[in-house]
């Protein structure tokens, strides 16, 4: 049986008879991270040295928990040792596919989502799905921008080709500190503008286009985007969601549909809860429920609307989400209650995405591995 | 040092540093420990998931090591049970 691609797997994962999975990993590797979808993912966890050491004891696990039922996906660190488990099951009369690239591949990997596709502003979601990222491209005619670009630039220019668009300009909404940005190099490309708020970026090396809050972003003294941004601090002092056609709100990590933002990530989480509770209340006030809410991470893929995109009204937001309902002292509370906790690559992230440190590849996919831990209630 | 059978499982990735050290330790004596040099910093956690999925071996060392073209070497020293 072929190999699986990333973006295959997810689309199979999407389906109605979604595939089960066979993670090869050690037991450590697989509790830190694993293959998730938008509906549960049946998964088992067989170490691929008990099929060294075991193998038939091994094939026989796997077959009491398969049952007769479901197609089976193999899948690894890398894509090496799954290879070598299908092999086996495969001789042994099982369909096992391998995920090709492993986890590695499956953390990098992105599907593109229509969000509107057919007035004068298209809009696409772009879903790393290993990782809960989310990007997105903006279109009036021809031209279009990117706004939270991950380092996996190819899926932007691919999106760009098929439509026929043209990169006039690149954002972030604020300083990542979960993946790193390609942003800066995807506007170096194109020869455009990188914008995003120099209460991130100031002191980097990076040259950055500031974003004024409450202005329309504008490509030249006639040409205006239809973008309006809006200083949205909290998560970090220089967070700016941006309001798209007056109905998309690009919330970056403010507001996500089923959290907040953690405000933690600074060290001064009381002060920035403060701000993040001052702005999803003062700050979005003026946002009528219609707005639909895009954010920059999912925390769970599980809640995604039809059509696979990440989204919700900002009505029933304020109805439904935690962060949108606590007063301000519980809301402080809990920012303090869960501070303190960032992952250890966090720190270097930020530094690369000032541009004032650079890492090889392989060390980018170490400080990237595992899923986002962006919102205040996922740890 | 000199006297372990080794397994140079450098460049390799994984499975492969552990399904050359099983073909290995099946052939030698029991009591003895078999050697494995690997470059890949995943086998340190595979190296102890194997042993443990077996009653037949035990692990004796690990350690981080550098070899004569300056590559990151993950060392593990593995001993067949008598």
């Amino acid at each position: 049986m072929a190999d699986l691609s990333a973006p295959d797997l997810y689309q199979r994962l999407s389906s109605s008879a979604p595939p089960r999975i066979l993670d090869v990993r050690n037991a450590e590797e697989f509790s830190r991270w694993r293959v998730e979808g938008p509906h549960p993912v049946d998964v088992l966890n067989v170490p691929y040295f008990e099929f060294v050491e075991r193998e038939d004891a091994s094939v026989r696990k796997v077959t009491d928990w398969l049952g007769g039922r479901g197609n089976l996906v193999v899948v690894c660190a890398e894509g090496g040792s799954s290879a070598y488990v299908a092999e086996i099951l495969q001789g042994r009369g099982l369909p096992a596919a391998n995920l090709a690239g492993g986890m590695l591949a499956w953390g990098l990997g992105s599907t593109i989502h229509p969000v509107a596709s057919a007035g004068p502003v298209r809009l696409w979601q772009v879903l790393r799905f290993g990782r809960g990222c989310l990007s997105y491209v903006v279109a009036q005619g021809e031209n279009a921008v990117v706004i939270d670009a991950h380092r996996g630039l190819d899926v932007y220019r691919r999106l760009l080709e098929t439509e026929r668009l043209r990169l006039r300009a690149v954002f972030d909404t604020h300083l990542q500190a979960d993946h790193v940005s390609g942003g800066p190099a995807l506007a170096r490309d194109a020869r455009v503008a990188y914008h995003a708020s120099l209460n991130d970026f100031a002191g980097g090396a990076v040259v950055v286009e500031d974003l004024t809050d409450g202005q329309p972003v504008r490509l030249g003294p006639l040409e205006v985007l239809p973008i309006v941004s809006l200083g949205t601090p909290g998560h970090t002092p220089g967070s700016t969601s941006l309001l798209v056609a007056d109905t998309f709100l690009l919330s970056g990590d403010t507001l996500f549909v089923d959290d907040g933002g953690r405000p933690d990530l600074g060290g001064q989480a009381a002060q920035w809860a403060r701000d993040l509770h001052r702005t999803l209340h003062e700050r979005l006030e003026p946002l009528n429920d219609a707005s639909v809410v895009l954010p920059a991470h999912a925390s769970t893929l599980t809640r995604s609307v039809p059509l696979g995109v990440v989204a919700g009204t900002l009505g029933a937001l304020r109805r439904e989400n935690e962060a949108m309902r606590l007063d301000l002292d519980a809301f402080v509370r809990k920012a303090e209650g869960a501070a303190g906790s960032a992952p250890p690559g966090y720190a270097k992230i930020r530094e690369i995405n000032l541009g004032r440190e650079t890492a090889a590849e392989e060390e980018l996919n170490e400080l990237e591995l595992g899923k986002n831990q962006c919102a205040l209630s996922r740890r | 040092m000199a006297d372990y059978r080794t397994v140079d499982a450098r460049g390799l990735k994984c499975p492969m540093p552990i399904v050359k050290a099983k073909k290995e330790i099946d052939a030698i004596p029991a009591g003895e420990v078999l050697r494995v040099i690997a470059t890949d910093p995943g086998s340190v956690l595979d190296f102890q998931g194997w042993v443990k999925a077996s009653s037949s071996y035990e692990l004796v060392k690990q350690e981080e090591g550098q070899d004569e073209q300056g590559r990151k070497t993950f060392v593990h020293l593995v001993r067949k049970k008598a």
